[in-house]
């Protein structure tokens, strides 16, 4: 299929169509109104079911309730409306139901604005609704991700049961791109867990109670299985040109893209720079800090955010080595001035190579490395 | 009784098929529902699974259970079950009947569940007018939980929350929810029945039966409000609190039709099978 | 049995294990031939009790307990020759299955 030029936002629908996804529940919400509404416009066509719920307290049990009749749903909203959602995305990790959550950040807390910010990262990453669980969030950087990480998100709730995050911001979501889709459209299928109104399905449940205390410890266990499991296969990340590099920078959404800017410009100055880009925020994707480690002096965490995913950088480092970080938030966006500057500024001062790296990398396993 | 003797007669009334034959909530408890003495809710779960034999829909029912007394739903209906989040299950129900249109999808909530923390979801599954059928019991107030006040309790009617009586000032008025819906256009029946005596009963079984075979005839939203009585936190034998339903309950919600546009409703149409993409060809 | 060679319209028979003894059905019997038993069954209710005779098969009771298998009314057969009787007890939808 030719390229089409599109806008962030209108891709992701596009693309849950051609995966598979039949029913759409979503509330307006800036800046992420422009999905509801691509939704309200093509999931008819393709014999789906679209409705603007009443609140997104509302659009979440709906999902709830497709995805508990064996349907692949979806809905979109910012970070406000997620907050709402966050019982319903609870039950439904509870219930192990698959489903679809695009987030297109705006500025908090609260009320906010609605410029761009990454200060959700806490919220969908870390679980922002009650008990253990986890929900797998993808991070795309462009439009044609945007459509690639919708299609694998809905493969991936299915894989696992699990709701998934599609997390990008209003840049992401309002740029327009030229984007390539796949030729062969998924067909729905019903899962044998499905409670859909035939004699076969009569006896399945959906609940996310177990009042007995063993049950729901086994449970939890279960559920935690089935996360490390998806820790163990389903991490991504790019790398950009950081074979060598003394310093990384780390960062996700459209911060990815100004960082690939500014390392080109610090190389042609001789800073051996590259970037880390992670794009499954959970599972985090490890091992790819840990192996950079061992050359890297330094790290440089870039967030609209006052240091949310730096956290994360923290934990797989392991103290092993620094980790600087420069945020902006309210929706400014770190400039490419201001990024230059922290990258020379840690060239200037880099860490002796004499630590040497005292926490073992262990081996990689199957992971899925951009090499550029 | 010796059996020769049931052999000359014939089954008139027995336990339904649709329930499950054994309760597996607790080993222990397999015959036993885990409903206090005298509850209104086991009453209403057997008409509603009487309906469900009479229509011969148990595999197409799919019942969303909700959060309170009646949670475990589930555990007792032998048909599809989905439970929901607290006050949730209109919005539930909607998905499921939406995706799912050849299937009968039931709502079972309380009073709290529907008219406090669910109710915008109901009100506006009420006026999308969404083909479900919505079986609400109201005991006028939070049992489950140990005796709150609801949005339905009575003026001066004491609970834990309201330890003075319910007050007009403080508390607002008790919410009349059939009334409220059947403002809307959306619904197509709606009616308040009570467990007050033998003929509420009999009429209370009826209007639950009516509500699902307007589902089964396509009519759109019905709902049904039963009055129900609760011993344990009215503090009261069953049979004075049944008394308490009809003497005191229907003083403040008295019982009826308040809606009925099955007449006027057109059946509708399952929609045509969705075309299969394929090959994707340009989106248009 | 009411007397020798009549017997009632009706039967009643009372599951002791689910009957959780809150007294709705002796309150609604129309001819009051449900009483409380003296003894506790194995949960510690006192059970509902048949008085052994006078049931007409109305249903009422059954309708008015809360529990799902607690009783079974049955109706008698008029015997004639390859014809069972429908019921009619005025209230709607009864079932009319054989036991089980």
């Amino acid at each position: 299929m030719r390229k089409q030029l599109m806008k962030g936002n209108e891709a992701i629908v596009k693309s849950a169509i051609l995966a598979g996804c039949r029913a759409f529940y979503g509330y307006p919400i800036t800046p992420a109104s422009e999905i509801t509404e691509a939704a309200a416009e093509y999931m008819p066509r393709a014999g789906g079911v679209f409705l603007q719920a009443e609140s997104e307290v509302a659009a979440i049990n709906m999902l709830y309730g497709a995805a508990s009749a064996g349907v692949r749903s979806m809905t979109a909203s910012s970070g406000p409306g997620i907050s709402l959602m966050q019982e319903g995305i609870s039950y439904m990790a509870g219930a192990q139901l698959p489903c679809v959550i695009a987030d297109i950040t705006r500025g908090g807390p609260g009320l906010g604005n609605i410029a761009a910010e990454q200060s959700d990262y806490h919220q969908v990453v870390k679980g922002g609704g009650h008990g253990n669980y986890r929900t797998i969030v993808l991070a795309p950087h462009s439009v044609q991700e945007m459509a690639d990480l919708t299609a694998l998100a809905f493969e991936l709730a299915d894989r696992y049961r699990n709701p998934v995050v599609v997390l990008a911001d209003g840049f992401i979501g309002q740029m327009m791109e030229p984007v390539e889709f796949p030729q062969i459209a998924v067909e729905p299928h019903l899962p044998d867990w499905a409670v859909a109104g035939t004699a076969a399905t009569r006896p399945n449940l959906i609940t996310s109670l177990l009042m007995d205390i063993d049950d729901l410890e086994a449970h939890n266990r279960a559920l935690e299985a089935k996360y490390k499991i998806a820790e163990q296969h389903e991490t991504r990340a790019e790398e950009w040109q950081t074979d060598d590099a003394e310093i990384v920078l780390v960062g996700y959404g459209i911060v990815g893209r100004i960082l690939k800017a500014v390392t080109a410009e610090a190389r042609a100055d001789g800073i051996n720079v590259g970037v880390l880009r992670p794009i499954t925020l959970y599972p985090f994707p490890t091992s790819h800090f840990k192996r950079l480690a061992r050359r890297a002096r330094v790290f440089a965490v870039v967030e609209m955010s006052n240091g949310q995913l730096i956290e994360d950088v923290r934990l797989a480092l392991n103290g092993v080595r620094p980790v600087e970080f420069l945020g902006r938030s309210g929706g400014n966006v770190p400039s490419h001035e201001e990024v230059l500057a922290l990258v020379r500024d840690l060239a200037r001062n880099l860490p002796r190579q004499s630590q040497p790296v005292t926490a073992p990398v262990t081996e990689i396993e199957e992971e899925h490395i951009v090499n550029v | 009784m010796s059996s020769e003797l049931v052999q000359d007669y014939t089954v008139v009334q027995e336990r339904a098929k649709s329930f499950y034959k054994n309760f597996d909530r607790k080993p222990e408890l397999q015959h036993q529902t885990h409903f206090c003495p005298g509850c209104g809710h086991g009453v209403v779960h057997k008409m509603l699974a009487r309906a469900i034999d009479e229509l011969g829909i148990q595999d197409k029912t799919i019942l969303v259970g909700p959060v309170g007394c009646s949670v475990f739903t589930y555990y007792y209906f032998d048909v599809g079950n989905v439970q929901a989040a607290h006050g949730r299950a209109p919005a539930v129900a909607t998905a499921i009947r939406r995706s799912r249109p050849e299937s009968i999808v039931i709502s079972y909530q309380g009073d709290g569940d529907l008219s406090a923390i669910g109710a915008a979801e109901i009100l506006h599954a009420a006026n999308r007018g969404e083909n479900i059928t919505v079986i609400f019991v109201n005991n006028a107030i939070y049992s489950m939980t140990g005796g709150q006040a609801a949005p339905t309790t009575l003026i001066g009617q004491k609970s834990t929350t309201t330890p003075d009586g319910r007050s007009p000032i403080t508390e607002g008025y008790p919410m009349h929810v059939s009334e409220l819906l059947a403002t809307l256009q959306g619904p197509v029946y709606i009616e308040r029945v009570g467990l007050g005596d033998n003929k509420q009963i009999a009429q209370a079984n009826r209007a639950v039966r009516r509500a699902v075979e307007n589902q089964v005839k396509g009519l759109g939203f019905s709902l049904i409000e039963v009055l129900a009585p609760c011993p344990t936190i009215w503090k009261m034998s069953a049979v004075d609190a049944q008394h308490w339903v009809r003497d005191v309950m229907e003083k403040t919600y008295p019982l009826g039709v308040l809606c009925d546009r099955t007449k006027d409703a057109h059946p509708r149409r399952l929609p045509e099978p969705p075309p299969s993409l394929g090959h994707a060809s340009e989106p248009s | 049995m009411t007397e020798v060679g009549k017997r009632d319209r009706g039967l009643l028979r009372i599951d002791v294990d689910e009957c959780k003894g809150c007294g709705l059905c002796v309150e609604a019997c129309p001819p009051k031939v449900i009483g409380m038993s003296e003894h506790l069954n194995h949960y510690g209710y006192r059970t509902a009790l048949y008085a052994g005779a006078g049931c007409t098969g109305c249903g009422i009771c059954f309708m008015a307990c809360p529990e799902p298998g607690a009783i079974t009314v049955y109706r008698a057969v008029t015997p004639k020759p390859g014809v069972v009787p429908a019921a009619t007890t005025g209230m709607e939808g009864t079932s009319q299955c054989a036991s089980n």
